[in-house]
């Protein structure tokens, strides 16, 4: 077996080391790099700079799985600290069951700055993806009498002025995908095609790229796709987490998978020669 | 260290679930079934909430019998279990189906076809020029009904050269997703658990 | 009457929910909402589903004690134990919480990071570029990759807007090209389900 042949044949678990160091070496001794903020998480939090006043009410659903939470969480906490700064109302949701219980774990830093009932409540679970979504829109106590706690929403201050879908000022939608809940094409069906409400949206990078047609034609206000949105985001509230100290293990990951797809080619390429040359290589 | 029982369950349960990398083993599997399980049990505590504010105490308590339709259709989903009447779990299916296929073709026609072909017709600079080209490309590829020859073939062959850009992109963020979820897990187990992490 | 009566009901309500959209009929429009409200209603039901299927499935694993029938009563307990915490105390309570945050939401989210390394190692054994399409598909990841993070940033100032270039043109194109197919596909579907020439969704058999 030729050099080439045998780095080839490498056993897996090499390469899992490998990157495992690349992601745990920038955790432990951050490089610190910079990096710029892009024009869509600039325009996206303008957009609701500009347009989202104090006590706006704004629709914000967790359609967050436990699989999405690392790259979900840290979009959902910057902008609802961005939220909170505005002092808005949210109405919170989920259309996956997961959902109910990260809107829990991700709202109960802010729990002082948008107090609950006052500026905000857990609705809880959404079912029925598309057909749940059209019903809420068109009354929301069609589909939910009491929040995630079985608490009566009725006379909670938050609800006050929310009979249907006119009283919102903004749908935003922090996604993981179609998988138990509502995706990105259904909030666009019933919010912006059907009721032309805004839609703003957080995701991951995997659906980023399959989702920006909505964005280019104007079919959603806001798009923050994966970590490094949630970086660029952090920076522009002023809020430094999750997102921002995971650039560093992200650039050296990346680094090494492409590293990883040189290699392999290049082998590739020198065992091919070999073979067509008629000899092994040293 | 953090050693709170919280923290410290936490831990054990990632680095049992990451011990698949190694080869699959019992404790791997034995997470396996305690995801299922939570999950599960999550998913029936979540019906029963709702069902109990939307459905029980408006039936029971407010006399809004006409509720009790859905509940009975939704009760027939579980008629599948039993061999004899099991097509009658196809009636709620029915409902949900129709109701999600119209939802779906009213509002796709709009934000999936003419908002985009409206999109795509908007020349103002040279990059939606280059879209313009690059979706009359990819949109020729999936001309089925004649086989395109000569010259002109080389227009679906553009189309696959433009998707393969876009698949690409994808593949990137691919990584990129998938590489951030591991940054995560690290995050905890560096930061919140040993607190090794600055 | 088994596929007949199901196609009819779904061929109803669909009707109705579009109708409802582009016509002001107070009759179809109440229909139409409470049909979306129905909808609602029975998927809180259908939530049981699950766990009724793991329930038959495990419970016959540790009958016939096959293999690893120890996991399935694992299963079995802690899934009827969360339901019964959730619905005797509360999904906000402190020993459903403990174990949904400290227990369920770490396995979920490691078991999808663990692709990130099957990734990684497909980087090196698999990704090729055999042809001008593959070279073309890893060329563009490898940029788009790059200017995504603050390396790429670093080694090249025009990287990130290079990146975001190819995602706001090409990416755009093909995947605006795909959409269009798609919705063209999907409306056909839709009307093949609608007037009962598709029937696969019902399932096979009676």
């Amino acid at each position: 077996m030729s050099t080439y042949e045998k780095l080839q044949a490498i056993d897996k678990r090499v390469i899992y080391i490998l990157l495992a160091l690349s992601i745990a070496v920038p955790l432990l001794f951050p490089l610190g790099l910079p990096f710029s903020v892009g024009a869509e998480v600039k325009n996206s939090y303008d957009w609701i700079e500009k347009n989202i006043n104090k006590d706006d009410l704004v629709l914000f659903s967790y359609d967050i799985s436990t699989g999405a939470m690392p790259e979900l969480g840290p979009i959902t906490t910057a902008v609802m600290a961005h939220l909170a700064k505005k002092q808005v109302k949210i109405i919170g949701i989920a259309t996956m069951t997961d959902g109910v219980m990260m809107a829990r774990q991700l709202y109960a830093p802010f729990a002082k700055d948008l107090p609950y009932g006052e500026k905000f409540v857990n609705l809880g679970f959404l079912a029925g993806g598309e057909s749940g979504l059209s019903s809420f829109l068109q009354n929301p106590y069609n589909v939910f009498k009491a929040d995630a706690d079985g608490k009566p929403i009725e006379s909670m201050p938050v609800m006050k002025g929310f009979k249907d879908v006119k009283d919102i000022k903004v749908m935003i939608s922090v996604n993981c995908g179609p998988v138990g809940g509502c995706s990105i094409e259904q909030w666009v069906r019933q919010g912006f095609v059907t009721h032309k409400k805004p839609v703003w949206i957080g995701l991951n990078a995997v659906m980023a790229p399959g989702s920006m047609p909505y964005y280019r034609s104007g079919q959603l206000t806001g798009y923050i796709a994966g970590i490094r949105g949630a970086a660029e985001y952090e920076t522009l509230v002023g809020r430094a987490g999750l997102g921002t100290s995971a650039m560093d293990a992200q650039s050296i990951a990346h680094a090494l998978i492409i590293i990883f797809i040189v290699l392999g080619n290049v082998g590739m390429m020198a065992i091919k020669r070999s073979k067509a040359k008629g000899g092994a290589i040293k | 260290m953090n050693n709170s029982p919280a923290i410290l369950a936490a831990a054990i349960v990632t680095i049992l679930t990451f011990t698949f990398l190694w080869k699959s083993n019992p404790a791997y599997r034995l997470m396996e079934h305690v995801l299922l399980a939570v999950s599960a049990g999550h998913a029936i505590v979540m019906g029963y909430n709702n069902l109990r504010s939307i459905a029980w105490i408006p039936i029971t308590q407010k006399g809004q019998y006409s509720l009790l339709i859905p509940l009975i259709l939704g009760a027939l989903l579980y008629a599948r279990y039993i061999k004899s009447v099991a097509w009658l779990s196809r009636i709620p299916l029915a409902v949900m189906i129709g109701c999600a296929s119209a939802l779906a073709l009213r509002g796709s026609i709009q934000s999936q076809l003419l908002q985009q072909i409206a999109a795509t017709a908007s020349l103002q600079n040279l990059d939606s020029i280059l879209v313009f080209l690059g979706v009359i490309v990819t949109v020729s590829y999936f001309t089925f009904t004649y086989k395109i020859k000569g010259s002109a073939a080389a227009v679906p062959m553009l189309g696959r050269w433009v998707m393969m850009i876009g698949f690409g992109a994808a593949f990137g963020g691919a990584v990129m997703g998938r590489l951030s979820l591991v940054v995560g897990r690290f995050q905890f187990l560096f930061g919140d658990w040993l607190g090794w992490m600055k | 009457m088994r596929k007949a009566l199901p196609t009819a009901i779904l061929s109803f309500v669909a009707t109705i929910i579009l109708v409802d959209y582009w016509f002001k009929v107070p009759v179809i429009n109440n229909a139409a909402k409470d049909i979306t409200t129905w909808v609602s209603l029975i998927a809180n039901v259908a939530l049981g589903l699950g766990a009724v299927n793991l329930l038959l499935v495990h419970s016959r694993h540790i009958r016939l004690k096959r293999q690893e029938w120890g996991n399935s009563t694992v299963l079995i307990a802690l899934m009827l134990f969360v339901a019964v915490v959730g619905i005797a105390q509360s999904s906000n309570s402190p020993t459903y919480r403990w174990i949904y945050d400290n227990i369920n939401v770490p396995i979920g989210s490691t078991l999808f990071a663990t692709a990130a390394f099957q990734i990684a190692s497909a980087s090196y054994r698999t990704f090729r570029a055999r042809n001008v399409e593959a070279a073309l598909l890893l060329l563009t990841g490898i940029f788009v990759m790059l200017g995504k993070v603050p390396l790429g940033e670093m080694m090249a100032s025009w990287m990130p807007t290079f990146a975001q270039w190819i995602l706001d043109v090409w990416n755009t194109a093909a995947q605006r090209g795909i959409m269009m197919c798609t919705a063209i596909g999907l409306i056909i579907i839709s009307v093949r389900v609608i007037t009962g020439m598709e029937r696969g969704h019902f399932g096979s058999g009676e």
